[in-house]
């Protein structure tokens, strides 16, 4: 028997509240699957299983309570993998709701926006035709699922509160009124809240939980942490981009918008790979010693369009095709901007990058996150005028700073690490 | 596609992205990233939901006319395929298209 315990959840966040259950007694889970949704100061977070078996107890409920770090959550009964030398299928109790799928191989994967309304509606990807180009599930696909004439209701709540269906912004309007969804009387398809639904409640039932207040606390804790802890040296330099988006270009002319790739995942491409060269840049502080990280995970600073920010990691960011990362990329981005992003991400990033280009800034001095050594930041993408072969031309040109851990590096380290990402952007193709 | 379903379709879009905004508020005519505060990645999403909704491609050399809601607009009013019935209705066979 194997205790399930509450995962580590990020720097500085040592508890969180379980929102939601997944999974039920007598369910087999399997390493990855999400089985649980919990919420920190900072973000509402998928809870990873890490462990093959089924599911022996639920020990804790969800509610407002705070659980530490490593409670035991759950019991899980390990599957005996000589008696299962295959995948193991237990029968669906009737009661079960049916994990968050993806469509059968073979048809084009729902863009996460899409996946993520499947999710709010609690529409069962898997079980749907789409109808967009090859096949594709597209917005109307998922809402029309929801209404009762489409499928029969695909989740039936098994344990807490059953999730209101609602849109997108009728969420946000009822979060920025400190409405209960479950108040609100809907009027859409298929029982689904709309925003004009809220916006006719008329009286706040409760206080707004200020999700954004909690985030702003803990990015206090954590950078007053890192500022006076953490004693940084930054560095700069300007990197030409013209063959990097030149080839880009090339490469974006014959991809559809849905895979089309933005400048973002080449440059966090390079860094990662910086990162491969110059490894002691890549891993964490911890009990007075450099513990350097034998994976690159790249954290990813996103910003949260009510306010904060989250900076939850790419895995193994080095090992990804630019077709990958960019996929990685806008999924992770767009789940940090619905809350939902998974414990393992938030836990474990070994340096990250914040890229403030698209906001204007042409040059950034970050904060290192701690444990993390170093940060790497990157400003917009500037016409200027640059000397090619002894003449004037104007190019494209980005400015990237590196702010590092002195405790770990000194400056010529960091100066190499940040030649090294300039040299790899200036082979576009070996990326 | 009615310049009025091309708009629906493009704020209900917006709203899966930007959920804060009032469509009320919204210039057509001015910069839409910078009026809305999208980045590169919500710009992209916008457009790929876009895609999906209309089935309408937007090549790369076509994306600066999606940088307000009028050019979007218009770009999907121009692109977007004629519905069943209505290919026969313009005399020499020369709709736009």
């Amino acid at each position: 028997m194997i205790d399930f315990l509450l995962p580590s959840l990020g720097a500085d966040m040592d508890r969180a509240k379980l929102n939601l259950w997944l999974v039920e007694p007598g369910d087999t889970v399997h390493k990855g699957q999400i089985i649980a949704e919990v919420e920190t100061e900072k973000a509402v977070l998928e809870v990873e299983c890490w462990d093959e078996g089924v599911i022996e107890e639920l020990l804790v409920q969800p509610g407002p309570e705070w659980l530490s770090v490593g409670t035991p959550i759950a019991r899980i009964r390990a599957l005996e993998s000589a008696d299962t030398p295959g995948p193991v299928e237990t029968p669906r109790s009737p009661g079960q709701k049916p994990l968050p799928a993806r469509p059968p191989a073979g048809r084009p994967e729902p863009a996460p926006p899409i996946r993520h309304l499947a999710h709010e509606l609690d529409v069962d990807l898997s079980s749907l035709q789409g109808t967009g180009e090859g096949g594709t599930i597209t917005r109307s696909d998922v809402r029309a699922a929801a209404a009762p004439t489409g499928k029969p209701a695909t989740a039936i709540p098994i344990s807490g509160e059953q999730r209101v269906k609602a849109s997108p912004r009728a969420r946000f309007l009822a979060d920025r009124l400190g409405l209960d969804l479950s108040d609100v009387a809907a009027t859409g398809s298929g029982g689904m809240v709309s925003a004009a639904d809220v916006e006719a409640q008329p009286v706040p039932a409760r206080e707004p939980e200020d999700k954004v207040a909690a985030m702003r606390r803990a990015i206090a804790r954590s950078m007053a942490h890192s500022k006076r802890e953490i004693p940084h040296y930054y560095l700069a330099t300007h990197i030409d981009l013209d063959e990097a988006l030149r080839w880009l270009e090339i490469q974006n002319a014959e991809r559809s918008v849905g895979e089309r790739i933005l400048p973002a995942a080449l440059l966090l491409k390079a860094t990662a790979l910086g990162l491969r060269e110059i490894p002691d840049l890549n891993g964490h502080w911890i009990d007075d010693s450099f513990r350097p990280s034998s994976s690159i995970h790249l954290g990813v600073a996103v910003s949260i369009r009510e306010g904060g920010l989250v900076a939850p990691a790419i895995h193994d960011a080095d090992q990804l095709d630019l077709g990958e990362m960019m996929a990685r990329l806008r999924d992770l981005v767009n789940r940090a901007r619905s809350w939902r992003l998974r414990s393992s991400e938030m836990s474990d990033p070994t340096m990250t990058v914040t890229n403030l280009g698209d906001r204007g800034v042409e040059t950034a001095f970050p904060v290192i996150i701690p444990p993390q050594v170093a940060m790497v930041g990157l400003g917009k993408v500037v016409d200027t005028v640059v000397a090619v072969d002894g003449s004037p031309a104007v190019h494209p040109v980005i400015h990237a700073t590196l702010s590092a851990d002195h405790r770990v590096t000194d400056g010529h380290r960091g100066g190499l690490f940040l030649a090294t990402i300039d040299r790899l952007l200036q082979e576009p193709q070996s990326l | 596609m009615t310049p009025e379903q091309a708009r629906r379709v493009i704020f209900e879009v917006l709203a899966d992205i930007a959920p804060e905004v009032d469509e009320s508020t919204v210039d057509d005519h001015h910069d839409l990233t910078e009026q809305l505060d999208l980045d590169s990645m919500d710009y992209l999403n916008w457009m790929v939901g876009i895609n999906e909704e209309t089935g309408v491609d937007i090549p790369q050399r076509d994306v600066s006319e999606f940088l307000t809601i009028a050019g979007a607009v218009a770009y999907l009013v121009t692109h977007s395929p004629e519905p069943a019935g209505a290919t026969t209705g313009s005399p020499g066979g020369l709709a736009a298209g």
